[in-house]
């Protein structure tokens, strides 16, 4: 009868011993697959973050110096997966605190320094590498449509340390987007006129527009164009002769050829960018600022300046930046105004499916400047966000 | 009298061991509908980020939304493995809706699967896009032992498409 009562205690000991060690484990399980699913939704969080880290700070830099890293070597194309921060099978088991690249190709670098060595770090011990690459229809290592890919890859250790549980893996998202920095306005000499006429009037004789090596002025016709016999005639002869013969330059077909510059001879980029341009605007000094009616300026200036219609820098003015004069009405600059950077002239009817181009008209005064400043021109370009034009998530299976 | 205390002790184990495991039976199914509850989230979050991240003048529909269904359109595959402005893939167009207690997902030109169970409602609403609010409602798999009802249970979130919106420059198609 003892023995009957010892077997029943053991039985019912085991039964409670085996019970509890099944809901141990699925409360583990369950524990596990909760942190699991909220370090893989903060691995994704923390990739959105790096893309719009990247998105920021395209604008500013220099995306062939970036292909080839601080070295200014390229470290090749040939291993799987090298538009990636690293690979997958590396990111899954790799310690995020302590990784380091063995390449800096593509690694974002400002001034010559890295500026996220070791990834950045976000709330708890999640971080998230960036790589740009060039896209691949073109050569990796040089760009020239100025369309780059950036992945961003978000490493989250996992958190669970169990010693029933074999070594688990990190959280791993990486999220591929591809830009494109505009350069559109890249100008390529201090008064840039795109169109096939014009009515110029130089007052005085000491305007300036003053270009170091490059040209002064540069043309850009859509058709059969009188522009530059129509800017040659308005000049006196005793006026400045700095803009005069080989300081003017024909850059149609610099235009017409280059990938960054050939969509503007699309009457719908043009609808488009005027369209778009009030939601881009920014009312601070020094942003992006749009006149379509035009206005009358004076004082200290930077930015990109966008106006329509009649405008008119006063007496004295300066004006730091990109100045987009476009549509009907006349640029005019007063005396001593002074514009550091770059002038661009267009008069555009873009309703219709074909560009159709009208005369532009230009008063510059005397004392007026154009002083070319590819830094100030970079400077304003800078204040345009990236085209996005593709966004996807990366898996094991499809990365490249 | 030995005999009768062990068959009593034997009768009140098993009694308390099956409203015991009556107790986890109930507990499972909580923790099943709570998991879909954590899931689906991050599986419509993972399928709507890029349908609505990418360029705004795609020449289809990146996300549409009426109330009982999604349809999400994005490149994000082509030749070489990089998008190639078309919805080639099947996972390229996908539909979202629940049906028969199941998130179901019809994927290119297929027919509706189910991805999720026990799934009883999901709508959407696009009122105050770019963001999207999805309600998702989860039940358990069965009737609970200890509770009455299905133990409905309801989330909320709000999906943004970051980047679904002109874009200063119109892009060439």
């Amino acid at each position: 009868m003892r023995g009957f009562s010892l077997i029943t205690a053991i039985l019912v000991i085991l039964l409670i011993n085996s019970l509890a060690v099944v809901l141990h484990f699925r409360i583990i399980r369950q524990w596990e697959m909760a942190t699991r699913v909220e370090s893989q939704l903060h691995s994704f969080v923390l990739a959105e973050n790096g893309i719009e880290y990247a998105r920021t700070l395209l604008p500013h830099l220099n995306l062939n110096s970036l292909l080839l890293g601080v070295d200014g070597t390229f470290c090749g194309s040939s291993a799987d997966e090298w538009r990636s921060p690293m690979s997958f099978a590396e990111s899954l088991r790799v310690d995020p605190l302590t990784w380091s690249p063995t390449c800096d190709d593509g690694l974002p670098a400002y001034n010559g320094e890295i500026l996220l060595p070791q990834g950045f770090q976000a709330a708890g011990k999640g971080r998230f590498f960036l790589r740009f690459s060039n896209n691949p229809e073109e050569t990796p290592e040089l760009d020239e449509d100025f369309v780059i890919l950036v992945r961003s890859m978000a490493i989250v250790p996992d958190s669970i340390r169990n010693p029933f549980l074999p070594s688990v893996k990190n959280s791993v998202v990486l999220i591929e987007a591809r830009f494109r920095q505009e350069q559109s306005f890249a100008l390529p000499s201090p008064l840039t006129l795109f169109g096939d006429s014009g009515n110029f009037q130089w007052e005085g004789a000491l305007f300036e527009t003053e270009a170091g090596e490059e040209f002064e002025i540069s043309l850009v016709s859509l058709s059969t164009s009188t522009l530059y016999e129509d800017l040659m005639n308005s000049l006196a002869p005793g006026q400045i002769q700095s803009i005069r013969g080989p300081a003017i330059q024909d850059a149609t077909s610099l235009y017409v050829n280059s990938p960054m510059y050939r969509h503007l001879f699309s009457s719908e980029v043009w609808s488009h960018f005027l369209d778009q341009l009030p939601a881009f605007t920014d009312s601070r000094e020094g942003g992006i600022k749009f006149l379509p009616d035009g206005g009358v300026l004076n004082g200290r200036l930077s930015g990109m300046l966008i106006a329509q219609k009649d405008l008119v820098l006063e007496e004295g003015t300066s004006f730091r930046g990109l100045l987009l004069h476009l549509g009907e009405g006349t640029l005019t600059l007063s005396e001593q105004a002074e514009v550091v950077g770059g002038v661009w002239m267009s008069n555009l009817d873009s309703s219709g499916v074909d560009l159709v181009s009208r005369p532009l008209s230009l008063q510059m005064s005397g004392n007026s400047a154009i002083r070319y400043n590819q830094a100030a021109i970079s400077e304003a370009l800078a204040l345009v966000p990236p085209t996005q034009l593709g966004w996807r998530i990366l898996f094991p299976e499809t990365v490249r | 009298m030995a005999s009768l205390l062990s068959t009593l002790v034997f009768l009140g184990f098993f009694l308390v061991v099956e409203q015991f495991q009556k107790g986890c039976s109930d507990l499972h199914l909580l923790l099943d509908r709570d998991s879909n509850l954590w899931l689906a989230p991050l599986l419509l979050s993972r399928w709507i980020a890029p349908a609505g991240n990418n360029r705004w003048d795609q020449p289809w529909p990146g996300v549409a939304v009426q109330p009982e269904l999604l349809e999400l359109n994005s490149d994000i595959h082509g030749k070489g493995g990089f998008p190639d402005s078309e919805l080639s893939s099947s996972f390229e167009a996908l539909q979202l809706r629940a049906s028969r207690t199941n998130l179901q997902v019809k994927s290119g030109q297929g027919s509706f699967q189910p991805v999720i169970k026990n799934i009883a409602g999901l709508t959407f609403d696009s009122e105050q896009m770019p963001m999207i609010t999805i309600r998702l409602e989860a039940v358990t798999d069965r009737p609970p032992f200890f509770f009455e009802g299905n133990l409905l249970e309801t989330v909320e979130f709000f999906v943004l498409l970051r980047n679904y919106r002109p874009s200063l420059f119109r892009e060439a198609r």
